[in-house]
């Protein structure tokens, strides 16, 4: 039809894209960024006073109501907004550690429990209390060792979680634990300064900002009030996990554009045989790649954005979210595989920014479940869907 | 009918991934089932013996709400049951 066709399409609305700039740029690019490297090498945690001002300007709130401090914006605009913020801030931890916080104030504002939502979602919603999520140790879920055991009024916790993100500045932690008593799993709140609690760092090799430690419990005592779920906590924390699968894609697809930017330019700036790299078949094909990554990732995050703001989702496990996680990081992975064999020793040298966005991109394959693992539960449902219609037919 | 167990709860049916159980209903059929596979009752069934929501219930491929699992259903039919729970 004639009409000219951007290459790189924005996923955000300008509206939103513009919003973000302006209320959040200064941040970015005065306090984020300029500490990147320096976390990085040393595993330094972003700072509490960050994340409070983060909460200042509305970030650590987006989507939970104004009544507690919130922004009261919709989820999908706040995928739009982690994007952008994935694209802007040098620090990935940054994205990765206001989306999880966000969805932590979340669930705890829709306990619906006023003593609950004053004490910590209020706080968190405004970032004046920091939070963690603890589900992970090193075993299924199903074979938790971490318990819960009544004593008189009170219940005593004990065990470790390994690892829980942003544990080294969190005030409070939301634990996933076995109950003695019932065997079920059960959700509580545990705050850094009960006694018994133990914050140990537990670096990865990348997000190297966001705080990963290990937090130990060794018969801490806590109070009724702080039982937060008495049963089927199993189902309660993959509510957690099910909103990971699509905030982590559409922060991670902002350091997807932000990589592919930067390698592109390197390339272009490279000589070899008289002639910029970016103007070699094989480069171009490569740079044809990860533009194909980009560019899928955008229309399925994109498309699961729309979703959501118009359709009711499963709250626990809902296919397209798994399936957003499942495409973007592994259009991710595959472009940080692609990075270092075109851009040689600048693919792996920490003088290049190159490595550190491979190393924060990687290590987004295990949260909220392994690709692996959601592409089991995906080909689980396909199956059973083409059998279904195979059986109708016949 | 017959229940369809894969992934991690097939550890709690001593790795049987096909019992066939009796049971006018699917609900029926999962009694029968944990009656079957005792260790398997703590983790479907909750403390009042209803289905825990993080289990997904499909009969004969087609996705069955869990306030539906009164259903009817024959000697024939299959029941697969789908639990997706994944790391932190």
């Amino acid at each position: 039809m004639g009409r000219s066709h951007r290459m790189l399409n924005p996923l955000s609305p300008d509206t939103l894209a513009t919003e973000v700039r302006r209320r959040f740029g200064d941040f970015i690019a005065q306090r984020i960024d300029p500490g990147t490297v320096e976390r990085d090498r040393m595993a330094t945690p972003l700072t509490r006073e960050m994340l409070q001002e983060a909460g200042r300007l509305g970030l650590m709130g987006f989507n939970v109501p104004e009544s507690i401090g919130g922004q009261g914006r919709s989820w999908a605009e706040w995928g739009y907004v982690l994007h952008e913020i994935g694209y802007l801030s040098e620090d990935a931890a940054l994205p990765m550690l206001l989306a999880y916080c966000g969805t932590l104030t979340k669930l705890l504002y829709e306990s619906g429990r006023e003593d609950l939502i004053d004490r910590y979602a209020r706080p968190m919603a405004q970032g004046k209390r920091i939070g963690g999520f603890g589900w992970s140790e090193g075993r299924d879920a199903f074979s938790f060792i971490t318990t819960l055991r009544r004593t008189g009024s009170d219940y005593v916790l004990n065990g470790q979680k390994i690892p829980i993100a942003n544990a080294l500045i969190a005030d409070t932690f939301m634990i996933f634990a076995r109950s003695e008593e019932t065997s079920d799993v059960v959700a509580v709140l545990v705050e850094r300064d009960d006694p018994g609690v133990e914050v140990v760092p537990f670096s990865a090799m990348g997000l190297r900002a966001s705080g990963m430690g290990r937090v130990l419990f060794k018969d801490v005592r806590l109070p009724p009030e702080r039982v937060l779920v008495e049963a089927d906590g199993l189902s309660y924390g993959q509510r957690f996990l099910n909103e990971r699968r699509l905030e982590m894609p559409c922060w991670a697809l902002g350091r997807m554009r932000r990589l592919f930017e930067l390698c592109v330019h390197e390339l272009a700036n490279r000589v070899r045989f008289k002639l910029p790299l970016t103007e070699m078949q094989t480069i171009q094909a490569a740079i044809g790649r990860m533009y194909v990554g980009v560019e899928t990732s955008r229309i399925v995050v994109k498309s699961v954005l729309e979703r959501v703001a118009t359709e009711e989702y499963d709250a626990l496990w809902d296919p397209p979210l798994a399936l957003t996680k499942s495409h973007v990081i592994e259009q991710a992975l595959q472009m940080c595989r692609t990075v270092q064999d075109i851009l040689g020793g600048a693919g792996v040298f920490e003088d290049y920014p190159f490595e550190r966005h491979i190393r924060d991109l990687t290590c987004l394959n295990p949260i909220a479940g392994t690709l692996a693992t959601l592409q089991v539960d995906l080909g689980i449902l396909s199956a059973a869907e083409v059998e279904r219609a195979y059986r109708h037919q016949s | 009918m017959k229940f369809r167990v894969s992934g991690n709860m097939l550890r709690f049916t001593n790795f049987q991934d096909e019992i066939e159980v009796a049971g006018d209903t699917v609900e029926a059929g999962m009694q029968m089932l944990v009656g079957a596979c005792p260790q398997l009752r703590p983790i479907l069934l909750d403390g009042n013996g209803k289905v825990r929501s993080v289990h997904r219930v499909f009969l004969n491929g087609a996705a069955l709400p869990l306030d539906q699992l009164s259903e009817k259903a024959k000697a024939k039919d299959e029941v697969s049951i789908l639990t997706a729970l994944a790391g932190g």
